[in-house]
């Protein structure tokens, strides 16, 4: 997609549509636009958060008052019904307050069994968020996406160059700041990420390519020790020294990768204790990279899916709404392209349907997300309760793709109506242009035309030559897509 | 699917005459539709006149509305048209008088806060949005609806609501770039 389109899209989404696939990796690349979806995103919730004078219970009463007064409307006339229709009327209304009923006493139990909200528990274990990792959280979610839809080794090499990279940013944002609490962990993931990611996926690259594609990230390791050098000798000596590990790896991962001599064997130890939420992040992006079982993968991804919601949930009670919305986004992509595609990839290798069994266990962890969601909407804040819910809404369409994929049936292949506006005809190619109104923008689209092809203006057969420049039409293709069958004006 | 029964029930109560299920749609909708009413007219006074106004409409036609789930969506359409009716004149419904005790909200503590400098571009630039494009938008950002709901309520088609709703981004892109770049570094 172009910067333009892109844009188009921005300013035309509702949250509501699923970003398209080309959109999602314009936006990876483009920082422009990237730029003006933070505009978008800010100016909304800016919209959102603007204060509304205090209501004045005067007017209410005054209304209840003047209703008071006024006779009741006069109730329409309903036929009576007959006795069946009674019946399961009453049948209902019973089955209603029934489930009704039983959803209170659900929520109710939920509600005094479960942990307090601050507590993000995943697997069993304790998983924190350091108050200075929302972003880094949300940046390095968005490369574990990308790692979810590509098995191709030098795209990943490409998404983990990235990942190292604001991962080394941080660490030296955070030392230049005199935050160097957390620079030991974002070392600790830096050299994860060249020693064991990238190394290892540059292992994968066909021989014959190796060379064109390791050169420049040799460059660019080479150009980070150098940059962590210069930071180090300006930052004071005990965070100087916090910063070494990040040149040490970007200088070893350099010269294993130009076939100088061998990286030396390094065990990289994590900090003891609870894991912190990016520290998951980024192994279970290493593991999804290294993957290339596609049942596994979709398995990653729905598990890093569930990781990833009680983090949503934090940053929706903490009010960061644009954090909170770009890591809803990220967890819909990654149960789209992440568990639902991958899930189509293994059916359609397997050549049938994937085992019941694993498809449960998917779907499970999948479900997972909406449930964390819901089980928080009513402890959240009213005031980030709609953040909570926009969240829960945008899983939905997730979720559905994950349900429906995996079962080795066709995908299907689109309307065989379209409605748009006549652009252009081609008697000599045999082909129209239509001008479409879609989800990213205004598209143009080109139609081969049947040769029984029928057009039917104000309800009468009619030629091409009817139709004028810019009239509204609806298309009617054949059942393989491939011709316009039939074009109507649309008055 | 509880509170939309439950809604569902009150419209129909509200149907046959009863007043108490009414005062809980009162209830349910009377902030969202003044938020949305003072985006339009800018003075929570009009904001409130209109709201009560559309309420007294809707107690009166509510025997027309023939879907109790379609009452969201009936309650803005009303209030819209209290809105158009106002500007055709004195032919327009007149609201009813407010009495003498009602506090003067003009007058009020709200004068006195200070907002932000941020707030007075935003609320500025929305001023200067073209009404329709106010209307769409408005709906969109504060109330969550999709754009067949919006299209629902103002009577447009969803490709109109759509094309709105990139116009007001567009306008208020430009005019509040400054605003926007400052406040999302």
């Amino acid at each position: 997609m172009k910067c333009n389109e892109v844009q188009l899209w921005l300013r035309t989404s509702n949250g509501q549509m699923p970003a398209p696939s080309g959109l999602r990796r314009h936006l990876y690349k483009c920082a422009a636009c990237r730029r003006e979806r933070q505009r978008v995103l800010k100016l909304d919730h800016s919209v959102r958060r603007l204060p509304v004078p205090p209501e004045n219970p005067a007017t209410r009463a005054l209304l209840l008052e003047r209703i008071g007064k006024t006779a009741a409307p006069m109730p329409s006339r309903r036929p009576r019904l007959r006795i069946w229709p009674r019946v399961l009327r009453w049948t209902a209304a019973a089955a209603v307050v029934l489930v009704t009923s039983w959803l209170v006493v659900k929520q109710f139990r939920k509600t005094h069994v479960e942990e307090p909200l601050a507590r993000v528990m995943h697997a069993g274990s304790q998983v924190w968020i350091g108050p200075e990792d929302r972003a880094t959280i949300v940046r390095v979610a968005r490369h574990d996406v990308r790692l979810a839809e590509t098995t191709d080794p030098v795209e990943q090499l490409e998404v983990l160059t990235a990942l190292s990279s604001d991962l080394k940013d941080e660490a030296l944002r955070l030392a230049r700041a005199g935050k160097s609490g957390n620079v030991p962990l974002l070392t600790s993931l830096y050299q994860q990420v060249v020693r064991q990611g990238i190394v290892g996926r540059a292992a994968a690259v066909p021989a014959d390519n190796r060379g064109a594609v390791l050169g420049p990230l040799v460059k660019r390791l080479q150009a980070a020790e150098q940059e962590v050098d210069a930071a180090a000798r300006e930052a004071r000596p005990l965070v100087g020294e916090r910063l070494r590990p990040l040149s040490d790896a970007a200088r070893e991962t350099a010269a294993l990768l130009s076939g100088e001599h061998a990286l030396p064997a390094v065990a990289v130890r994590l900090p003891a204790g609870p894991a912190p939420l990016l520290t998951v992040l980024v192994q279970q992006g290493l593991q999804i990279a290294a993957e290339s079982n596609y049942l596994s993968r979709a398995d990653l991804c729905a598990d890093l899916a569930s990781m990833l919601a009680p983090a949503i949930v934090v940053m929706a009670s903490e009010g960061q709404e644009v954090d909170s919305r770009d890591l809803t986004s990220c967890v819909n992509e990654l149960l789209e392209q992440g568990v639902a595609d991958n899930l189509d990839r293994a059916a359609e290798q397997q050549g049938s349907a994937l085992p019941a069994a694993d498809l449960a266990s998917i779907h499970q962890r999948s479900a997972q997300v909406r449930t964390t969601l819901a089980d928080n909407l009513a402890k959240v804040p009213a005031e980030s309760r709609a953040d909570l819910q926009h969240a829960l809404e945008a899983v939905e369409q997730g979720n559905k793709r994950v349900l429906a994929a995996g079962s080795g049936k066709e995908k299907s292949k689109g309307p065989r109506d379209i409605q748009g506006s006549l652009k252009s005809t081609d008697n000599a190619r045999n082909t129209i242009v239509l001008s479409r109104f879609t989800k990213i923008g205004s598209v143009d689209q080109t139609f081969t035309l049947a040769k029984d092809l029928t057009i039917v203006v104000d309800g009468k057969p009619a030629r091409l030559s009817d139709l004028q420049l810019g009239t509204s039409i609806l298309l009617r293709l054949s059942e393989d897509r491939s011709v316009v069958e039939q074009i109507t004006e649309v008055k | 699917v509880a509170q939309q029964a439950k809604e569902d029930e009150w419209v129909r109560k509200a149907q046959t005459g009863d007043r108490t299920a009414f005062a809980a749609l009162v209830e349910r909708y009377w902030n969202p539709l003044r938020r949305w009413l003072f985006g339009l007219t800018g003075r929570e006074h009009l904001a409130e006149d209109f709201t009560q106004e559309a309420f007294f409409r809707a107690w009166s036609a509510l025997p027309q509305l023939h879907t109790a789930d379609a009452f969201r969506a009936w309650i803005f359409r009303v209030a819209r048209n209290c809105l158009i009716s106002s500007k055709r004149g004195p032919r327009g419904a007149a609201t009813a008088a407010l009495p003498e005790d009602l506090a003067d909200r003009d007058a009020g503590p709200l004068e006195k806060v200070v907002e932000d400098e941020g707030q007075q571009q935003l609320r500025a630039a929305l001023a200067r949005l073209p009404e329709t494009y106010r209307a769409v938008y408005l709906l969109m950002t504060e109330e969550d609806w999709s754009y067949s709901q919006i299209a629902a309520v103002l009577e447009i088609t969803e490709e109109t609501a759509r094309w709105r709703v990139c116009k007001a981004r567009q306008f208020l892109l430009k005019e509040l770039r400054a605003y926007l770049d400052s406040s999302s570094s």
